[in-house]
C-alpha cells in the first residue's frame, strides 16, 4: 500500500467511478442504462489519463507570448489523448443506441433477459 | 475606489446567485412540470443577467466583458424558447391537464 | 480552488450514482447530461481548455441528443417504469432456483465491483503524487512538444500542433472511425422503402411541428451557432478548440435548424449527397496532404509549405486545411447520427 492514496483525489474519484460504471454494466437489466454504464467508464479513464498530466501551478499548454519554456506548461501529450477518446467514445455510443433501435424494433422489449429468451425461443 | 468597485460586484453576484438558489428551491417545493419550469425559467435568466454584471463590473469593461454580453444575449435568446417548447410539450401531451391547471387545449388556442 | 474542484468531484460520483439507480430512463439521460457538463468544468479546473471545449459541445450535446431520440424512437419517454417486465419474465423470476440464482448474481456483481475498486485503488496510492512538476510523465517528451511546436509546427496551441501535425495519422484514423461509424448506424438504420407514398407518409409522420416561437429564435441563433462554430474550427492552432469542438457545434447548430425548420428546408442546403460528398472530398485532402509531408518528411526533402507567422490566422502550414477537414467530417457526422436516428434517412 502506497502512501499517496488522499493526495491523488482526483484518481481516487477516477477508479470509483469506473467501479460504478462496471457494476452497471453487470447489474442493470436494460440496455441503455448499460450504454449509460459504459459511457461513465469512458469518461473515468479521461480523468484518470488528463489528471497525470497536469502540473500545480502551471497554464494551459498555449504559449503565450512566444515563450517556449516547458516549466511554464502542463504537459499536452495526455490533452491530445484525451481529446480523441472523447470523439470516439460518441460514435460508440451512437452505434450502440443503432443497434439497441434494431432490437427493439424486433423484439419490443429493452430487458436484455427477454431479448435473449426471444432468440432462444427462435432456436438460433 | 477598487474597493467600492468590488463592492457593488458583490452585491449584482449575490443577488444572482440567490435568484439561482430560489429557483432550485422552487423545483424541489413544486410538484407540476408547468410550475416547476416557471420557477427555472423566470430566475435562471435574471440570475445569469445579474452575476454577469456583476462579473463585468468586477474585470472592467474589456474583451471579456463583451464575451458575457454576448452569453447573456445568447441565453435570453435561447432559454426562454426552450422552456416554451417544454411547456407546449406538457401541454399537448398531458391527458389530465384540466386536473392541474386551468387551460385551454393546444389546439383551441 | 482545490475545494472547488473537490465539490465538483463528489457531484460527479453522486451524479454516477443516481443514474444507477433512477427508475426513469428519462432521468438518468438528464443526469447523465449534467454529468457532462460537470466534467466539462473539471476540465478547465485542470488546465485543459480544449478538453471542456470538446466534452460540452460532444459529451454533453450531442450524446444526450442521441439518447433522447432513441428514447423518442422507442417510446419509452411516457411511461413510467422503463422496466417493466412481461408475464412469463415475471414466472420465470418467481421460480424459486431464479430469485436465488438472481441474489448470489448481484451479490457476486457487486462483490467483483468492489474488488476492481479495491485493486485500483492500491494502484493510484502507489501513483506519484498529483500535480508534482518531477512526476515521471512529464519527462523529454512533452518538453520537446512544448519547446519545438512553435518552430516546427506553427501552432500557439500545443495539443493542436500534437494532435494534427507530430501524430496526425492517429487523428486521422479517428476521423475514419467517426465515417465507419456513421456507415454502420446508415446500414442499421436506414428505411428501405421502395413504395414512394409509403415513404412520402413516414416523411411526413417524422416532420417536426413548425413552431413560430422557435422559427425566429432559430433565424438568430443558427446563423450564431454556425459561426461560432467556424470561429473554433479556424482558430484551432491559435487557441483553445479545434476541429472536434468546433466540428460538433456546427453539427449541434444544423441538427436545430432540421428542428425549427423541417427536413425539407433542410435538405435545400445538406442532404444524402452533400454529405458524402463532403466526407469523402474532406477524408481524401487529409490523406493526401498528409502522405506527401510524410513523403517529404521521411525522404529528408523540403516540403515547401510554409510556416508562416506564428499567432496569424493563416499560418502553421497544414494545420488550418486539415483542421477543416476534421471539422466538416465531424460536423456533418454528427447531423447524420441526428437524422438517421430521427427517421431513418437523410
Amino acid at each position: 500500500m502506497g502512501s499517496n492514496l488522499l493526495v491523488n483525489y482526483e484518481s481516487v474519484t477516477a477508479v470509483i467511478l469506473f467501479g460504478i460504471g462496471f457494476t452497471n454494466l453487470l447489474l442493470q437489466k436494460n440496455l441503455i442504462k448499460k450504454i449509460i454504464g459504459l459511457n461513465i467508464m469512458d469518461t473515468a479513464v479521461y480523468l484518470l489519463l488528463a489528471t497525470q498530466g497536469y502540473i500545480e501551478g502551471r497554464m494551459a499548454p498555449i504559449i503565450v507570448n512566444g515563450n517556449t519554456d516547458p516549466s511554464l506548461y502542463i504537459n499536452p501529450v495526455p490533452s491530445g489523448l484525451v481529446l480523441t477518446g472523447i470523439v470516439v467514445s460518441v460514435s460508440v455510443s451512437a452505434l450502440m443506441l443503432a443497434l439497441t433501435i434494431r432490437l427493439y424494433k424486433r423484439y419490443h422489449t429493452l430487458n436484455l433477459d427477454e431479448i435473449l429468451r426471444h432468440i432462444q425461443k427462435e432456436g438460433h | 475606489m477598487e474597493m467600492f468597485r468590488f463592492m457593488i460586484a458583490a452585491i449584482f453576484m449575490f443577488c444572482g446567485v440567490f435568484c439561482m438558489a430560489s429557483a432550485v428551491f422552487g423545483m424541489f417545493r413544486f410538484r407540476y412540470v408547468l410550475n416547476r419550469m416557471h420557477t427555472a425559467a423566470t430566475a435562471d435568466t435574471f440570475g445569469l443577467l445579474l452575476t454577469m454584471i456583476g462579473l463585468i463590473i468586477w474585470k472592467g469593461f474589456g474583451f471579456e466583458a463583451l464575451k458575457m454580453i454576448i452569453i447573456v444575449g445568447f441565453f435570453w435568446v435561447s432559454g426562454p424558447v426552450s422552456s416554451h417548447l417544454i411547456a407546449r410539450m406538457e401541454v399537448s401531451t398531458n391527458k389530465k391537464l384540466e386536473e392541474e391547471c386551468e387551460v385551454k387545449k393546444y389546439g383551441e388556442l | 480552488m482545490e475545494n472547488f474542484r473537490l465539490i465538483l468531484l463528489i457531484f460527479l460520483v453522486l451524479c454516477a450514482l443516481f443514474v444507477s439507480f433512477s427508475k426513469n430512463l428519462l432521468v438518468s439521460v438528464v443526469i447523465f447530461m449534467s454529468y457532462s457538463l460537470i466534467m466539462s468544468i473539471i476540465w478547465v479546473l485542470l488546465e485543459s481548455p480544449d478538453l471542456a471545449i470538446t466534452e460540452a459541445a460532444v459529451g454533453a450535446g450531442v450524446t444526450s441528443v442521441l439518447f433522447f431520440i432513441t428514447l423518442k424512437r422507442i417510446g419509452a419517454i411516457g411511461k413510467e417504469h422503463p422496466d417493466e417486465q412481461d408475464e412469463t419474465t415475471k414466472e420465470i423470476n418467481s421460480r424459486p432456483a431464479v430469485k436465488q440464482f438472481g441474489k448470489f448474481y448481484k451479490g457476486a456483481a457487486v462483490t467483483l465491483g468492489a474488488a476492481i475498486i479495491f485493486a485500483l485503488l492500491l494502484m493510484v496510492s502507489n501513483l506519484p503524487a498529483f500535480g508534482d512538476a518531477d512526476n515521471p510523465y512529464n519527462n523529454e517528451v512533452s518538453e520537446r512538444y512544448l519547446e519545438k511546436s512553435i518552430e516546427e509546427t506553427g501552432a500557439v496551441n500545443a495539443v493542436t500542433g500534437m494532435i494534427l501535425d507530430y501524430r496526425a495519422f492517429d487523428t486521422f484514423g479517428e476521423s475514419c472511425v467517426l465515417f465507419i461509424a456513421a456507415a454502420c448506424v446508415l446500414i442499421l438504420l436506414r428505411d428501405d422503402k421502395t413504395d414512394t407514398t409509403a415513404k412520402a407518409i413516414q416523411d411526413e409522420k417524422f416532420e417536426p411541428v413548425s413552431d413560430t416561437i422557435l422559427q425566429t429564435s432559430a433565424k438568430i441563433l443558427f446563423p450564431a451557432i454556425l459561426m461560432f462554430g467556424i470561429y473554433i474550427l479556424v482558430n484551432g492552432h491559435l487557441s483553445p478548440g479545434g476541429g472536434f469542438s468546433g466540428g460538433a457545434i456546427m453539427g449541434a447548430g444544423l441538427i436545430l435548424h432540421v428542428n425549427a425548420f423541417g427536413y425539407k428546408k433542410t435538405q435545400r442546403f445538406f442532404n444524402e449527397k452533400t454529405y458524402k460528398r463532403v466526407t469523402v472530398c474532406a477524408l481524401s485532402f487529409y490523406c493526401i496532404a498528409k502522405s506527401y509531408s510524410f513523403f517529404t518528411g521521411a525522404n529528408h526533402l523540403e516540403s515547401h509549405i510554409p510556416l508562416g507567422n506564428a499567432g496569424d490566422i493563416i499560418s502553421s502550414g497544414l494545420i488550418l486545411p486539415l483542421n477543416i477537414c476534421v471539422g466538416l467530417v465531424v460536423a456533418c457526422t454528427m447531423y447524420a447520427f441526428y437524422t438517421l436516428f430521427k427517421k431513418g434517412g437523410m
